[in-house]
């Protein structure tokens, strides 16, 4: 199994997480830092990413501000309060989802 | 090595190249949302590979976006935009229950509702002529929204447009079932001041979505304003 579909899973996770690091991030700088921070292992595709982004605005959890960088309109997303909240909500949701994996993945049966 | 930057001629390639794709991506503010993204790929793809074409690296960037290309990017965008005039119709359907306007369409309800009584007592439409006010109100509310999308408001930003009216007309879609079925029932099942009411409820009813509709036209005057200053300065 790739490990691209076990992250779109947490996509949402993933992305307030990249925000609340990084302050204001735009579209591309999102996909670029899943990229490098997973080291070429992880992709997350504009198909994925732009309504998992939509969305999070839509729940009230984004801001956005747009800038004129190199000739060309940017679409900045920052975490407002309410997503700031929410993202350490689900960055604990995800530790204890990925600490109940490895002792599921570990498991013997006594008698087995 | 310096960073890439695609020149302002580059940029209208790009430009050409998207809308090139599909009609749906000419629209102005699909296209902006498309622009910089296609462009950060472009330009990273012509850092990597200095020797390529500009046609080159935007092939390789447009098939980095996927098999359906900038498909999604397009749905995201007339999804987020349909969910902000939502909410916007939500805020101002609000703000008109909390206003002076609740009481005038109340009050023009009422009249629709006394006239029809008179002219049922006096006859004055024949023996089913009350029902021709229903009809007349249930085509308006049919009719509103295919005439006014067909009029074409708002040539250049269509997308605003159609989204407000969209959610507009979604709200009319009880209304339609309601004065059908009561259309279509026998009128002598139905007491007159049954049909007055239907018929004053509808009248206060439209009147409410049209205020609300025109608002959110003017909203969508503002989208268009704004998308058009940012087209422009994109040159």
């Amino acid at each position: 199994m790739e490990p691209d579909k076990i992250i779109k899973g947490s996509l949402s996770a993933v992305i307030l997480q990249l925000l609340n690091n990084n302050g204001r991030m735009y579209g591309y700088e999102i996909t670029r830092a899943v990229r490098e921070g997973s080291k070429g292992k992880t992709r997350i595709t504009e198909a994925a990413l732009y309504p998992a982004l939509h969305k999070l605005e839509e729940a009230g959890l984004l801001e956005t501000e747009t800038e004129w960088v190199d000739g060309r309109l940017r679409k900045y997303y920052k975490l407002n309060r309410k997503g700031r909240k929410e993202s350490l909500l689900q960055l604990d949701a995800l530790q204890e989802a990925i600490s109940s994996l490895q002792k599921i993945l570990k498991y013997r049966l006594k008698n087995g | 090595m310096d960073k890439r930057i695609l020149t302002a001629d580059e940029l209208a390639a790009l430009r050409q190249f998207i809308i090139s794709r599909s009609a749906r991506f000419a629209e102005p503010a699909i296209l902006l949302e498309i622009m910089d993204h296609f462009a950060c790929k472009t330009e990273e793809i012509l850092q990597a590979e200095p020797g390529l074409s500009l046609d080159m690296a935007m092939k390789k960037a447009h098939h980095a976006f996927g098999v359906k290309g900038f498909a999604p990017l397009a749905e995201a965008c007339e999804k987020a935009i349909f969910s902000r005039y939502r909410h916007w119709y939500r805020q101002e359907l609000r703000n008109v229950w909390c206003s002076l306007h609740v009481l005038g369409f109340g009050l023009l309800g009422l009249l629709a509702a006394q006239l029809c009584l008179l002219a049922e007592k006096l006859a004055w439409l024949g023996e089913h002529g009350i029902y021709l006010i229903l009809f007349v109100e249930f085509v308006y509310a049919i009719c509103l929204y295919p005439i006014l999308v067909k009029a074409g408001y708002g040539k250049k930003h269509r997308i605003f447009y159609n989204k407000a009216l969209s959610i507009s007309n979604g709200r009319l879609s009880w209304l339609r079932i309601g004065s059908m079925l009561i259309i279509i029932t026998d009128s002598d099942r139905l007491a007159p001041w049954m049909v007055a009411a239907t018929v004053g409820l509808l009248t206060f009813s439209l009147g409410l979505n049209l205020r609300i509709l025109f608002q959110l036209l003017r909203k969508a005057d503002r989208d268009a304003d704004t998308t058009e200053a940012q087209l422009a300065s994109l040159g």
